[in-house]
């Protein structure tokens, strides 16, 4: 079912969250992603790490992903959006205490986001399969495969080394998500035909 | 470990706030306060700066212009930079560029003036002390311009695998008699660049400006970049209150605002020594500048602790206050309940305002960040007073640290550096000193902190405060190599400098500079204590028989030894003897000290006065290193990779993040004009 509702609710609140922890909190490295820190207690930081950004280059082109993303999803489903964004964090999170990772801090939404970059073109290519979203999909994985190959991030600088993995993670995320939802959806009942039909 | 990082977070976001709030004050032409003479134009800015074989030599080339119909004297004045040794200053006279030479400060003085008085052209460099490089340059012709150039080198050090360089340019607004007696007019007029080439057989990931996003940074070839600024929009004249005015209408750029230039080594380089020397003469003496990169190999440390947190609330910390209680509350609220805390004020005086060490308990840390908001910061800085409060304070039975935080200079009590170190002697305690701005008693701070094993940390208005923040966190939450011992076997050394190297914190360099006579294979072994046991990192290299590719390495040499030194003379108080080493280091060597100035007069009058032409000579050699260096390939100066004195990486702040960037998002451009389209063609 599609919700043509004239404003992406969810989409808009996240944006707000999102831009409002930049602007509002000074003393954001208490929020950063920290291994460290979250088994000292402080677990918090395995969800706000995600939602806070180095610098205004960081927060600006995520969240101009984030309002396109969240709009192509969210007009499908609200709980689709909601459901993509936890896969992405998760999936993160994952790649993040993951012993060879080693990083001492992550911050960001860009892995997450992969996860709703994945689940939008899924919905766009069953709204309507075309060999542009074929094409927008091979370049977003050429993109994260360069950035891994070279470690330098594409187009992007912001104050901290650029960890692409993180969004190969987040791509993973976004595909267990559509593979759970799949199988989750309702089989058509295959008929066995009636007498009158043979 | 969560608590000392805390703690250190909250202080950094505190110092970086109110640096942020505090009043700039500026590099700039001097003109007395209220003075009929006519202001002169900085007409001409020019920085070029070139950071390669692990030291950068900063020429600053400006051209004061006089507008007026009467010769005039222009008196420029700018803050000393970290470790930099000023060694070339010319001054073009009748369109001839003539090189300075060092003498003894006050004779330098001297025949300034008399050289002011019988009309001739002269030029003058001296440094007041710990806080500026004065220029004066007489005359600057009526309707004409004058130019001078000044060079100064400085050894370029990378913490936690990123490199920082600052070029300075705001007064920290801390010495008050200065300021109400002088104007400043730091507005260039005309043309104004600051350019940096860093040549480095190390990788760099990226170059970051922080306060100069408009920078233009490009790299160049695989080993070197290029970072660029060019006239950039200065505020608008409407906008200050403080100085003199430039004659002239526009203004391309102001000289109040520090220029911070950091670049991130790749991740994953191995720890290294590297070795720079000079060496013209294969039976003579020989310089070298040793640097050690220790592999990441501090353990992170837990356990309580005691916390002192001495504050300065003089009267130059007004504006600055408020933020500075701020992060104090916000390092309180995130103690451990095993750790306690006790908070000193001082301004004339020093006061407690705790009543002994009190828990960190969420209504004790209410309290006390109420009492400091009403406080009011005035007076002088008692500094002794604050930090002789702190250390009665500690308790012998606990591990405790003292937190400091000035931006000042002890002018009230005991001001001596001697009685600080004393003081601190007889104490166990680690200080770790946060400086804020350029104009705090650098040389004082950071004895303190070395005496006691602690660090220093200096802070610019321009610094980056997510990379400052890490760096002390990573510092305080790791164990420190204490004690540290360096011997060379093999070649005959001597004049190792620094003579007592102290500490290293996580990430920090080594760099030692020394004499070596004769040439071939060597064995450095580097002592220390971690934790209280014994730790000892070896390894063997070449020294070389002859080698001219770096002659600065002979100044800053010098200028490490002249700060040696300096440390003794404070320590010990005054010695006619240490003052006159220090000066015939310098003229020696060429460098302005406190004790030594650069003058520059006409040629003929360098015979006619008796002066040497030593520094000319050694500039000349230095220029033409310097060319040769600029067509040359990038070289390694790394001499363990044969055996390599640590096992492992040399640390990083191993942080993350990713930005879809403008690439991802112009790749949704046409999902989203298509989806919209679909749309419209179903309504």
């Amino acid at each position: 079912m599609i919700h043509r509702s004239p404003i992406p609710k969810l989409t808009f609140l996240l944006v707000l969250v999102v831009t409002g922890l930049h602007a509002l909190v000074p003393d954001r490295a208490n929020l950063y992603f920290g291994l460290t820190e979250i088994l000292d207690g402080e677990h918090w930081r395995a969800v706000s790490g995600h939602f806070v950004h180095v610098d205004g280059n960081h927060l600006g082109w995520n969240v101009l992903g984030l309002a396109v993303l969240g709009w192509l999803i969210e007009r499908h489903s609200p709980a689709l959006l909601a459901g993509a964004l936890i896969a992405g964090v998760i999936a993160v999170n994952v790649l993040l205490i993951a012993p060879w990772t080693g990083l001492d801090y992550y911050c960001g939404l860009s892995g997450a986001l992969n996860a709703l970059l994945v689940v939008a073109l899924w919905l766009e290519w069953r709204a309507s399969p075309s060999p542009w979203i074929a094409a927008v999909a091979a370049a977003c994985l050429a993109k994260v495969a360069l950035e891994i190959l070279t470690g330098n991030a594409v187009f992007s600088d912001i104050g901290w080394p650029p960890f692409a993995w993180s969004h190969l993670a987040g791509m993973a995320g976004g595909i267990v998500l559509l593979a759970v939802w799949w199988s989750s959806l309702p089989r058509p009942q295959r008929c066995k035909p009636s007498p009158e039909d043979v | 470990m969560k608590t000392l990082r805390m703690l250190v977070c909250g202080f950094a976001t505190a110092i970086t706030l109110s640096l942020i709030s505090q009043v700039a004050f500026a590099a700039g032409l001097l003109a007395p306060a209220n003075s009929d003479l006519p202001p002169l134009d900085i007409r001409e800015h020019h920085v070029e700066v070139v950071i390669e074989d692990g030291y950068a030599i900063t020429t600053v080339l400006q051209v004061f212009d006089n507008p007026h119909d009467q010769d005039l004297e222009a008196v420029y004045s700018f803050p000393v930079p970290e470790k930099a040794a000023v060694g070339e200053f010319t001054f073009w006279i009748d369109g001839e560029a003539v090189t300075g030479e060092v003498l003894e400060k006050q004779r330098a003085r001297e025949i300034y003036e008399e050289e002011k008085q019988a009309g001739r052209d002269a030029a003058l460099t001296e440094q007041d002390s710990y806080r500026t490089f004065d220029i004066a340059v007489h005359p600057v012709r009526a309707r004409q311009d004058a130019t001078v150039r000044l060079t100064y080198i400085q050894p370029v050090h990378v913490d936690t695998s990123i490199g920082r360089y600052v070029y300075p340019l705001e007064d920290g607004g801390v010495d008050e008699e200065r300021l109400s007696f002088w104007t400043y007019n730091d507005a260039v007029t005309e043309s104004f660049s600051f350019r940096l080439i860093f040549r480095s057989s190390w990788p760099v990931d990226e170059f970051r400006l922080p306060q100069h996003p408009q920078a233009h940074i490009v790299q160049t070839a695989e080993n070197e970049w290029q970072v660029e600024l060019l006239n950039e929009t200065a505020g608008s004249q409407e906008d200050r209150e403080e100085g003199a005015e430039p004659t002239s209408g526009s203004i391309v750029h102001r000289l109040d605002q520090d220029i911070v230039v950091y670049w991130r080594q790749a991740q994953g380089l191995p720890a290294s020594v590297e070795l720079l020397a000079y060496k013209e003469d294969p039976q003579g003496r020989g310089t070298f500048m040793m640097t050690i990169t220790p592999g990441d190999d501090l353990a992170p440390i837990s356990g309580g602790r005691d916390w002192i947190f001495v504050l300065d609330y003089s009267g130059s910390m007004e504006g600055k206050y408020a933020s500075l209680v701020e992060g104090v509350g916000r390092g309180l609220e995130r103690l451990n309940p095993d750790d306690r805390f006790r908070i000193v004020l001082f301004n004339n005086r020093a006061r407690e305002i705790t009543s002994g060490f009190v828990a960190a308990t969420p209504e004790n840390v209410d309290h006390y960040m109420e009492a400091l908001l009403s406080e009011h910061p005035d007076n002088g800085t008692n500094l002794y007073a604050g930090l002789k409060r702190g250390l009665d304070a500690l308790d012998a039975d606990r591990s405790s640290a003292l937190v400091l935080v000035t931006d000042g200079v002890a002018n009230v009590g005991y001001t001596e550096r001697r009685d600080f170190l004393d003081l601190l002697e007889q104490h166990d305690v680690r200080l770790f000193t946060f400086i804020m701005g350029n104009s705090a008693n650098r040389p004082l701070l950071e004895g303190m902190a070395h005496v006691s094993n602690g660090f220093a940390m200096n802070i610019s208005n321009g610094d980056d405060i997510a990379g400052k923040l890490m760096e002390a966190a990573s510092k305080v939450s790791h164990q420190a190599f204490h004690d540290i011992d360096v011997r060379i076997m093999g070649v005959k050394t001597a004049d190792l400098t620094p003579e007592r190297i102290g500490s290293l914190y996580r990430g920090q360099q080594l760099i030692v500079f020394g004499h070596y006579w004769g040439s071939g294979q060597a064995r450095v072994i580097v002592d220390g204590r971690v934790s209280g046991e014994g730790r000892s990192y070896s390894t063997e290299f070449v020294f070389p028989e002859t080698v001219t590719r770096n002659p600065e390495v002979e100044r800053l040499w010098a200028f490490a030894k002249i700060e040696d030194l300096q440390n003794r003379l404070d320590y010990f108080g005054e010695g006619a003897d240490l003052e006159q080493a220090i000066t015939d280091l310098a003229v020696e060597h060429g460098l302005v000290t406190e004790y030594t100035s650069m003058i520059v007069l006409q040629k003929d009058r360098y015979d006619a006065l008796g002066i040497k032409r030593l520094n000319e000579k050694r500039v000349e050699k230095e220029q033409l290193a310097r060319q040769q260096r600029a067509v040359q390939a990038v070289r390694s100066n790394r001499v363990d990779q044969g055996q390599p004195m640590y096992g492992n990486q040399r640390p990083s702040h191993n942080n993350g993040g990713g930005a879809l960037g403008p690439w991802l998002v112009l790749l949704l451009l046409p999902l989203l004009v298509r989806r919209l389209v679909a749309d419209r063609s179903a309504c």
